[in-house]
């Protein structure tokens, strides 16, 4: 079958919507990749001559310098000449009133013709950083290797303030710091920070040691804050360390001076002026917000809310002080599935990216924009150790009274820092996001995490799945509404092969008795209005013999009272309470989370019954990208979930094929499909760029699918984002109108009917098979913006993609990229 | 997702956020709010994104900024308030200007509002800026360069001597008239003319008292009346607008009653009937066709037809920093190629919208409409069905161009899907129409044709007795004991007296008659309350309480006898319980009748018809009334004065016991309530 068409002519899709004119005038967003930045066109230097630098190690590509004095770790990249600190070097003892008495000193000098106006200048003219006013905390945080927040318990036991602490320390002021690196065993490659803090706390009385290792490795460091070695009285307090706040740090705020030379009348003098925007360089801040977002430097005049993710997503035992949430009514915010950032400056010229290794399930991105505070664009991680909670004592849960856990979560954090240097041309590695994806994918290919699969498929896969029926109150009890039979799948699925598309994987959502619902996760209850077991033992048994995969789709992780026994069965919020989450939908309005350890042992129970029936892959969500610390008796952590986790889908990738919805990081080794895959970012307002950075990590590794089609993913641009991102189409079809099941909690299911999408599916199909099916099993090289609103996709067998997202046609020298359109180039 | 959107607020102080994971599986989407839209019960359903985030400016400079205007450049005209400037803005080019007056002039102080003239007359030129500015108390009347032309203060009348001239917004039609809406004026819109003559007041809002309060105003001195603190203020205006059409819009915060106003000519309102989701509005825009918008201040963004209907709304509240959620919404405004522009006035950013092609199909196909294209409007509505199968936007939309187009089945059907009674009933009046036109006299002939082969029937029976079987067949089930029994209902409606006597003296009736009766009294009035045609049936069956209904009409019927025979025993009556009993089931039967029938007709009435409904339940209703009487007066062997007492005081004894109950009730949940938890914490405490 030749889909490949050089390039996509005319797209009338079955679902573009009108003959007449729509306005489609190109606007760039943020949810689209802009340009490269500006270049660099100098490259800082620095004296490690002067300024107390010790050189710790020197590599082929790196030397590392320490600055004792200030805590900040020096790496200089031989290969671009480039300097990366830790942290912003500056010396806070150079403050506006140090520097005024420098220039008036200076003045009268040269006034005195003691020196010529050169060196007035010279002496004057150093702009001092606006964080020295902060003072003693702006050069702190600017400059600490790390930092740690604490709990500071007040008079109360309710009573609790945060407060910070840094290793980087000037003068004597409410506590007292002592940090110091020292070598491992004569290892020029290994040392250890150890950050000794003495008085802190409301009454100064309490004392708290951090030792972080430090690694010179390969491809730049690594730090490795060591759990059995955190000591001291005020540890049951310790909230977050962080690492690093402001590598690669851009902007700020200066004073600067302008001498002014005597003439013949008047006698030298000075100038200052604050609040001086520092120069700002191009460059941006990756975050792994959804598919990945960057947020470029730039001039912000108002303040706005800094971006925070909890990687892996948030725990509602841990991150919400209350037992209880409730759903906006917005879109949900996009989960941090692999804990990795990256900053970059210039225009692929230096880069780093960051990535733990060990203690992600506790990792948090914080990027701080420009205008707030500091002044200061900065990226970092930070681990989480304890929490505040909301205890409660009642019995309708009011007056709940502040608390903190009595526990620390216990885990070794490892961040690894690896630098990028130039436009890949040297290496596979471009000082750009692409370049961190690769190096990440790397790193997980080492670590054994991810592989490459061969990939012998002609065509590129689509994803079907079937809702097949759900639940509403009816005048007793509950009845369950069914939109799709067992026989229907197998209508629509014949149909749809009979249309020539035969990569089909299916997931059958809703597919017990009761419906999607109150379905219990733990069993299979099968009927015969929606399928029996012989039924779906029949249908699957022949798509198999057909080669299309269909599965059981279940949801492990949100329970509700009406489907299952809450007791044991729901994990509890420290505050005793069973964590809840309240969506005011109809019939079910309370959901609760699954214990980690029902989860798992649900899955392998229904997999056990579903692997005798002949299944041959399992879907899987909601264990899939949460992770619930579990309060019930003996305390389930993050980390105990997340090997419960890997070693049940272990087990299962032995005896089927593994669809997981949004997988976290640490499921990537066990997922044959990617299914529900983000192409956008939360939109956070300081976020300029979406990227397909989780694309360029995964492609090759596994199937990716893209969000289902029929809900506000179906325009032109849309399905040009599938080419662009390398993910492949899905939908979520029904046999009945969608208002069947308008009643039900899958009401928001509102476009569903197979014969309405039937021509969709064909044509997005075509579509996006036409561009990808030429790089199946190909590797995903570079991708660049050409033009604004032009995307350039390479890929290892020669092929490269262009679309075109504009309203323009665009010109790549060859020939032309039609208006909203793609071209195929290259390849066999 | 159903949802009350107001509770939103809700939420957002249960806690500020449920965030990113620990929510249900909802689509990902491209945008970062639902779009939501209507469904049959006026319900927020989901729907496709109508709108998408844009651009998000946030290199301005601006400060507290109050309000913007589009200028036909495309620019945008913003009031800067808390910098005391007005900003123009070229989204396309990415570049700014500012002005400001500048002494001797009157200088801004507080520039909240600002309208840009869009034609150019006699009185105003094309590009003119107005600016309402509260603290400086003054109107601001610039050219498009920014060139102070004029300002007018405070109105030299007597009629505005004693309030004070605070102006909010401003907006200006043809004829140089400006609309203010003045801090904290309750009186209304104030109307000056081109050289700041005070003209008036244009519309006022109503304070909307609700039923109690109207009670309490009616019975209450001033002193109590003073301590309940009813808001007797009317809702102040936000917001005025003037459309290229020269009609004038006002946006109100206050109740949820006419917070958006379409005025005509005299100020009065062409939408009082709309639907209006928001209490905190704070700005209205209406585009070319006449679509309008509305900002709500916690984040909301609703969209309706230019009749008022309401289309969908977007948005919402969430101080995270997220593009389309907003911390403060200030102000609204649509350009030329539909984008929306906003401004978040607690973070001070210009955010605009970008419509989604379902957005745009669905505003074609209302102009559509309007421009009496019915049969392309058809098939747009189409195309946003097979997007959103649950639209009722769509279903109302295609149904009326069906409607125009005299597809009068379609019509129904889709007013059906969509709930529509009103416009149902019409489409379906015309169905009957037609349908009685073509079938009127084959109808009538049938009918005659009927009435003559049973008198032929009847004429040949006589002669022949061929029909002999058949009467003793019936004469048979007619002798079965509990059918003769129910029957006896029939004699009772007609003579009642006499009835009632028969049936005490235990010569017709029975208990089971009486029980039967009961159950058939039931199940008429479960039809009746459940069973009817579309346009009478508001309330759909699995929406519906069966057990409570149940145990109500128990309730009502079993505590009515029980007390009438506790008021009776003492009253010197002759009943017993079970008579009283009987006789209040066997006069049931014209309620059963009154029912059942109105049930059928409500299958072929229309909306117009709605009083013969009425008319048959009631008859019935009142029927059966009148023989519960004549049972108790025959029954007890009361005079009418007695009767009516012992009525009165039975009404009343059950309304004493009703209380008790509900008291007793409570008190006995609160107990169990009480004893559930203790096992509970038990539970917890022992098995962790």
């Amino acid at each position: 079958m030749s889909w490949v068409k050089k390039s996509l002519a005319v797209l009338v899709t079955a679902l573009s919507l009108t003959p007449l004119a729509v306005s489609g005038a190109w606007v760039p967003t943020a949810r689209d990749t802009q340009e490269n930045p500006p270049a660099l066109t100098d490259i800082p230097s620095s004296d490690f001559d002067e300024g107390g630098y010790a050189k710790l190690h020197e590599t082929a590509d790196f030397i590392y310098y320490w600055q004792e004095a200030r805590d900040v770790l020096v790496v200089t990249d031989k290969r671009n000449g480039y300097t990366w600190k830790t942290g912003l070097d500056i010396d806070p003892t150079r403050t506006k009133t140090v520097q005024n008495a420098a220039c008036r000193d200076a003045r009268n000098d040269y006034n005195d013709d003691l020196i010529d106006f050169e060196t007035f200048e010279a002496l004057c003219e150093i702009p001092v950083d606006s964080l020295t006013a902060i003072d003693p905390a702006g050069p702190l945080l600017a400059n600490s290797l790390l930092n740690f927040v604490y709990y500071r318990k007040g008079a109360a036991d309710s009573d609790y303030t945060i407060d910070t602490v840094y290793s980087s320390y000037t003068k004597l002021s409410l506590y007292d710091v002592n940090s110091t690196l020292q070598n491992i065993d004569g290892d020029p490659t290994l040392w250890r920070f150890t950050f000794d803090t003495f008085g802190i706390g409301v009454d100064q009385d309490l004392t708290m040691t951090i030792v972080a290792d430090l690694t010179l490795t390969e491809g730049g460091f690594a730090i490795r804050i060591v759990d059995d070695l955190l000591a001291g009285t005020a540890l049951p307090y310790l909230s977050t360390i962080s690492v690093a706040p402001f590598m690669g740090a851009v902007g700020g705020v200066q004073t600067v001076y302008t001498a002014i030379e005597k003439t013949l009348t008047e006698d030298g003098d000075y100038e200052d002026e604050s609040g001086v925007q520092a120069p700002m360089i191009g460059g941006y801040a990756f975050v792994p917000d959804g598919s990945g977002a960057l947020i470029r430097f730039r001039d912000n005049t108002v303040k706005l809310t800094e971006f925070t993710a909890v990687v892996y997503g948030d725990d509602p035992s841990q991150t919400f002080q209350n037992h209880e949430l409730a759903l906006g009514t917005y879109v949900p915010f996009k989960t941090a599935s692999i804990p990795v950032y990256g900053i970059a400056h210039g225009n692929d010229q230096a880069a780093f990216v960051a990535y733990a290794t060990s203690g992600g399930e506790y990792m948090q991105i914080v990027s701080m924009p420009e205008g707030n505070g500091t002044y200061y664009n900065y990226t970092y991680a930070k681990f989480k150790y304890n929490y505040k909670y909301n205890r409660i004592y009642t019995l309708d849960g009011d007056n709940p009274v502040p608390s903190i856990g009595d526990e620390l979560n216990e885990f070794d954090a490892e961040l690894r820092f690896d630098f990028l240097s130039g436009d890949g041309s040297t290496d596979p590695y471009p000082a750009n996001y692409v370049g961190m994806a690769l190096k990440y994918k790397q790193h997980l290919i080492d670590a054994g995490e991810l592989a490459y699969v061969a990939q012998d498929a002609e065509d590129i896969g689509i994803r079907l799945d079937f809702l097949m029926a759900d639940t509403e109150n009816s005048i007793i009890g509950y009845q369950t509404m069914v939109a799709t039979a067992a026989s229907d799948v197998r209508t629509i699925l014949d149909d749809v092969m009979s249309a020539g598309i035969t990569h089909i994987s299916s997931g059958l959502i809703g597919w017990q008795a009761e419906g999607v619902t109150l379905g219990n996760p733990s069993r299979a209850v099968f009927s015969s209005a929606i399928g029996s077991k012989a039924a779906y033992r029949d249908l699957i048994g022949d798509f198999a013999d057909r080669g299309v995969d269909v599965s059981f789709y279940q949801d492990y992780y949100l329970i509700n009272e009406d489907q299952i026994s809450l007791y044991r069965n729901a994990a509890k919020h420290p505050a005793g309470w069973y964590g809840r989450l309240l969506s005011y939908e109809k019939p079910i309005d309370t959901f609760f989370y699954a214990r980690p350890i029902k989860s798992a042992e649900w899955l392998m129970r229904q997999a056990n019954t579903f692997a005798k029936m002949g299944v041959p892959s399992f879907t899987v969500d909601g264990m899939t990208d949460h992770l619930v610390t579990d309060y019930t008796g003996d305390i389930t952590t993050r980390t105990d979930a997340v090997i419960l986790f890997r070693n049940v889908l272990d087990a299962l990738s032995g005896v089927g094929e593994l669809n997981l919805t949004q997988p976290n990081s640490y499921l990537f080794k066990y997922t044959d499909k990617y299914l529900q895959m983000d192409v956008y970012t939360t939109q956070y307002l300081i976020e300029t760029d979406t990227v397909p950075f989780l694309q360029i990590l995964l492609q090759g590794t596994m199937e990716l699918y893209a969000i289902y089609s029929n809900f506000s993913f179906y325009t032109t641009k849309d399905i040009l984002r599938m080419i662009d991102y390398n993910v492949w189409p899905s939908f979520v079809l029904t046999q009945e109108p969608a208002y069947v099941l308008s009643d039900t909690n899958s009401s928001d299911y509102y476009s569903t009917e197979y014969e309405l999408y039937k021509d969709a599916i064909e044509t997005i199909y075509a579509t996006v098979n036409g561009a990808l099916s030429g790089v199946l099993g190909s590797a995903w090289t570079d991708r660049d913006v050409v033009a604004a609103g032009v995307i350039r996709n390479r890929y290892e067998n020669g092929v490269e993609i262009y679309v075109n997202y504009t309203d323009q046609d665009y010109d790549y020298g060859a020939g032309i990229v039609p208006a909203e359109s793609y071209v195929v180039l290259g390849g066999e | 997702m159903k949802i009350v959107k107001k509770a939103s607020v809700l939420f957002v102080l249960l806690l500020v956020a449920a965030l990113a994971s620990g929510t249900l599986r909802v689509f990902a989407s491209s945008s970062t709010t639902y779009t939501y839209a209507f469904d049959e019960d006026r319900d927020y359903v989901q729907t496709q994104d109508a709108y998408l985030p844009g651009q998000t400016i946030t290199s301005l400079g601006l400060k507290s900024p109050a309000d913007l205007a589009v200028n036909n450049e495309g620019e945008l005209v913003i009031a800067d308030a808390g910098n005391a400037r007005i900003v123009i803005y070229d989204p396309i080019a990415n570049t700014m200007t500012s002005f400001a007056p500048e002494a001797p002039d009157p200088l801004f102080s507080n520039p909240t509002g600002v309208f840009v003239c869009r034609e150019s007359s006699a009185y105003v030129a094309e590009g003119d800026i107005y600016v309402a500015d509260s603290a400086a108390g003054r109107v601001f009347h610039f050219s498009a360069d920014g060139t102070l032309l004029e300002s007018f203060g405070k109105p030299n009348s007597i009629m505005y001597e004693t309030l004070a001239f605070e102006p909010e917004k401003v907006a200006v039609d043809k004829a140089g008239i400006m609309y203010v809406v003045s801090k904290g004026s309750s009186d209304g819109v104030v109307q000056l003319s081109n050289t700041g003559e005070f003209l008036g007041f244009f519309s006022s809002n109503k304070v909307n008292l609700t039923l109690r309060q109207q009670f309490q105003q009616f019975i209450y001195t001033q002193e109590q009346l003073d301590n309940l603190n009813i808001n007797l203020t009317p809702p102040v205006f936000t917001s005025v607008f003037i459309d290229d059409g020269g009609i004038v819009y006002s946006s109100s915060s206050g109740l949820r009653v006419e917070n958006i106003k379409k005025h005509t000519t005299q100020g009065t309102n062409m939408l009082s009937e709309m639907y209006i989701s928001s209490a905190k509005l704070v700005d209205v825009s209406v585009d070319d066709p006449g679509i309008i918008y509305t900002a709500d201040q916690s984040g909301w963004i609703d969209v309706y037809t230019n009749d008022g209907e309401f289309i969908y709304t977007f948005g919402s509240y969430l101080d995270l920093g997220i593009a389309g959620l907003f911390k403060s919404l200030a102000a609204i405004a649509v350009d030329q190629s539909g984008q929306i522009w906003t401004l978040d006035s607690g973070n001070s950013y210009l955010q605009s919208f970008v419509p989604t092609e379902y957005a745009s199909t669905i505003y074609q196909a209302i102009a559509l409409y309007d421009e009496t294209r019915y049969e392309e409007a058809v098939v747009l509505w189409k195309a946003v069905l097979r997007l959103n199968q649950m639209s009722m936007l769509a279903h109302n939309g295609i149904a009326k161009n069906y409607l125009q187009l005299e597809e009068y089945a379609l019509a129904a059907e889709h007013f059906q899907i969509a709930g529509n009674r009103e416009l149902y009933s019409e489409a379906f009046w015309e169905l009957r129409n037609i349908w009685l036109q073509a079938n009127l006299l084959p109808t009538l002939g049938l009918i005659l044709l009927g009435v003559v082969l049973f008198a032929a029937v009847g004429l040949a029976d006589r002669k022949t007795h061929f029909l002999a079987p058949v009467r003793a067949f019936g004469a048979k089930i007619a002798a079965n004991r509990i059918i003769a029994d129910v029957l006896y209902a029939k004699n009772v409606a007609k003579k009642p007296s006499d009835a009632f006597y028969y049936l005490k003296k235990k010569r017709h009736g029975s208990y089971a008659g009486a029980i039967a009766l009961l159950v058939i009294t039931f199940g008429a009035y479960l039809l009746f309350i459940a069973g009817k045609g579309f346009i009478f049936q508001t309330t759909d069956l699995k929406d519906m309480d069966l057990s409570s209904i149940i145990l109500g009409f128990l309730a009502i019927v079993g505590l009515f006898v029980l007390c009438s025979y506790l008021v009776t025993s003492i009253q010197d009556g002759e009943g017993t319980l079970g008579e009283i009993f009987k006789g209040v089931a066997y006069s049931m039967l014209p309620f059963i009748l009154g029912c059942v029938v109105s049930t059928l007709v409500s299958y072929v009435a229309t909306t117009n018809e709605l009083f013969l409904l009425n008319v048959i339940f009631g008859i019935g209703l009142a029927w059966s009334l009148l023989l519960v009487f004549i049972s108790i007066s025959e029954i007890q062997n009361y005079t009418f004065g007695e009767t009516v007492k012992s009525i009165l005081l039975t009404v009343l004894f059950l309304i004493v016991i009703l209380l008790v109950f509900a008291f007793v009730q409570m008190t006995i949940k609160q107990l169990f309530t009480f004893l559930i938890e203790i096992v509970k914490e038990a539970f917890r405490h022992v098995l962790g």
